[in-house]
């Protein structure tokens, strides 16, 4: 379904958790809701999820306020908590059973899902017993359990060891298949392998909403890395009279070029080097990595 | 009541009518032994997540029936916070 | 409706692991006894500490009516251990919820917070319901025992109204364990309000008309002269004009998500 964020406004007291945001999200999108610690990602995720009421905007699911779509949101808390004297089955019953199921189908689903979260041969071990990752697989089983169309995560990944965190990523790469995923995490590396969209979200303002490729090809800033011996560094002053270089940085015997434009400029610049009889150890054409491109946006941007 | 007694030398207690007393006093006294038996059952049933075990088996046989309630009013509580 | 059976039915299976559904009756049972043994054999006790002729049970002794010590029952006993330990049994009844964001986690369900609060205060109720009711039947048996016969009907008006002011202890200290966020907290402003409401009874007819806690005196008189004060209705519909109004103000506080959550 289509989830339709609008103008939402959240302050606690005098501070402004999040600050007129808006965004929309297709039928069967994944988008990563990314962000610094404290920058309003769980309050965002608490408007959606209508744990708590914003101060101005609203949260449509198909058009329809998401108080009363309730039936259809799957949410995971950041720390999922649940009654520690039932077992893992009588948990899903009751959670089962206040999203509307009945009964019968409880059985059946019941042994399904957690058969899909790992936790088969743990239905009747007591939740308190339970490890985080556990409590986790527990928390997705629920909010899988009603065949929600919109799934809410708060940093589903972000407590676990990284064997938890492999076998999360997993489940949730494999339900993505059939609904949309919401998700919020502080680690892009998470976001990057599971979601196709990012939302970057800092000091309660969304400041990026783009796709892995196009962030990638909007910052790879036309940059090439040439790697040179000792003897060739008066290349360097040769190039630096090339009409289409902009900017050069000379770090060690490694020579970052910055170009007008990359694809016409680099073979150019190839060529040029060969003819000065430079001894070439490396020659690439360098991206940003997200996480270069993340921190720029959220340290930056000040 | 029967806690009452203890404040007496046994030259009073063989005076005490205990034929007509006992079938009074018996019930009241079951019942405590019945709070406290509770209590001590729930507290090694669940020993290994409670905190200061020790500290509630010495409160529950000593403390006089406010013991028991006082284990299921707050020391059962400690597990709960999980 | 069907959200609130499932409600109801985890908070009962919840007091069933806790054992709740037997301590908290046999305390009072215990509370219940305790009066009747205690009136029957105090005076003999005291007689024999400062004579030092030997215990004897003075046969005036059973002649003390046993309306009297059943109201004594409600009055000395259920009145104030008993409501204590009721209350500190009940302080947590939504603050643990929302201490670990189930009360949160719950309400992201198709769940109304009327139903919520129903299937809290009900079974919280039934349970302190049951547990008075049957520790004042035990009560009763003493007291028909050892002094002269209540009548069943008094017994049983008398109950219904104390049951009445058991309802708003259940629904008060509810009120305040939504609120406020330490346990602690919240027994001792539960406490020491209904304490003071017990308290301030047959001060003025203007409070005590107002006044859940008359609901307490009400059913003593019952057992004391037989007869049912005309006040006794009316103070029943203030008192649930009161847990109304508490109920309003709980569902106004969690349904405008003022509920702390972190």
């Amino acid at each position: 379904m289509k989830l339709e964020i609008k103008n939402v406004t959240k302050t606690f007291r005098e501070k402004i958790a999040v600050n007129n945001f808006s965004m929309k999200l297709k039928p069967g999108e994944c988008v990563g809701l990314i962000g610094p610690n404290g920058a309003g990602k769980s309050t965002l995720i608490k408007v959606i999820a209508d744990i708590i009421d914003p101060q101005a905007g609203e949260v449509l699911l198909n058009g329809k306020k998401i108080s009363k779509m309730k039936r259809e949101i799957g949410y995971l808390p950041q720390y999922p908590n649940f009654f520690h004297w039932m077992t893992a089955k009588e948990t899903l019953t009751f959670m089962g059973q206040l999203s509307g199921l009945q009964k019968k189908e409880l059985t059946i689903s019941i042994p399904e899902i957690l058969t899909k979260v790992g936790l088969k041969g743990e239905e009747n071990s007591k939740v308190g017993t339970f490890s985080g990752g556990m409590k986790q697989r527990l928390g997705i089983a629920q909010a899988l359990l009603h065949k929600p169309s919109l799934i809410i995560m708060d940093e589903p990944v972000s407590a676990l060891d990284p064997i938890g965190r492999r076998e999360v990523l997993n489940l949730i790469e494999e339900i993505k298949k059939d609904t949309t995923i919401l998700l919020s995490t502080h680690i892009l590396g998470d976001a990057e392998e599971i979601c196709e969209r990012f939302v970057i979200i800092k000091n309660g303002t969304k400041i990026e909403d783009t796709t892995i490729t196009e962030l990638l090809n909007r910052n790879s800033k036309n940059k090439i890395y040439v790697e040179i011996t000792a003897k060739d560094q008066e290349w360097i002053d040769v190039v630096k009279k090339l009409p289409f270089v902009e900017e050069i940085e000379v770090i060690g015997h490694k020579v970052k070029i910055i170009v007008e434009n990359i694809d016409k400029n680099k073979n150019v610049i190839l060529e040029n080097a060969l003819e000065h009889e430079v001894d070439i150890v490396k020659f690439e054409i360098h991206n940003d990595t997200l996480e270069e491109i993340f921190l720029k946006l959220v340290v930056g941007n000040e | 009541m029967w806690k009452m007694q203890l404040h007496y030398g046994f030259d009073e207690l063989k005076n005490f009518d205990f034929m007509a007393v006992i079938p009074i006093i018996l019930p009241f006294i079951a019942v405590g032994i019945f709070l406290v038996l509770l209590a001590l059952i729930d507290l090694y049933r669940y020993r290994k997540t409670r905190e200061s075990v020790l500290m509630w088996t010495v409160i529950i046989l000593f403390v006089n029936t406010l013991g028991p309630i006082l284990y299921f009013v707050i020391g059962r509580k400690d597990s709960e916070r999980l | 409706m069907n959200k609130f059976i499932v409600l109801l039915k985890k908070e009962f299976v919840q007091m069933l692991r806790d054992l709740k559904v037997i301590w908290l009756p046999i305390v009072f049972i215990f509370l219940g006894i305790t009066q009747p043994i205690v009136t029957y054999y105090l005076p003999s006790i005291l007689g024999a500490l400062g004579g030092g002729q030997g215990i004897t049970i003075d046969p005036s002794m059973t002649a003390q009516k046993g309306g009297e010590v059943l109201a004594a029952t409600l009055g000395s006993q259920f009145d104030q251990l008993g409501f204590m330990i009721l209350v500190i049994s009940m302080m947590g009844i939504i603050q643990t919820d929302k201490a670990n964001g189930m009360l949160a986690f719950i309400l992201t369900r198709p769940v109304t917070v009327i139903s919520y609060i129903a299937g809290k205060i009900v079974s919280n109720y039934l349970i302190a319901a049951f547990s008075v009711t049957i520790g004042y039947f035990v009560s009763y048996l003493y007291v028909n025992y050892l002094f002269t016969d209540v009548s069943f009907s008094h017994m049983i008006t008398a109950l219904l109204f104390y049951l009445v002011w058991v309802l708003f202890i259940v629904s008060f200290t509810t009120m305040i364990s939504t609120i406020f966020n330490s346990q602690g907290i919240i027994a001792l402003i539960s406490i020491v309000f209904l304490i003071g409401c017990r308290i301030i009874v047959g001060l003025s007819p203007v409070i005590d008309f107002v006044n859940s806690a008359s609901m307490s005196k009400h059913a003593m008189e019952v057992l004391i002269s037989g007869s049912v004060n005309s006040k006794a209705i009316d103070n029943a519909l203030v008192t649930l004009f009161w847990i109304v109004l508490i109920l309003f103000v709980i569902n106004y506080w969690i349904a405008n998500k003022k509920v702390n959550h972190e």
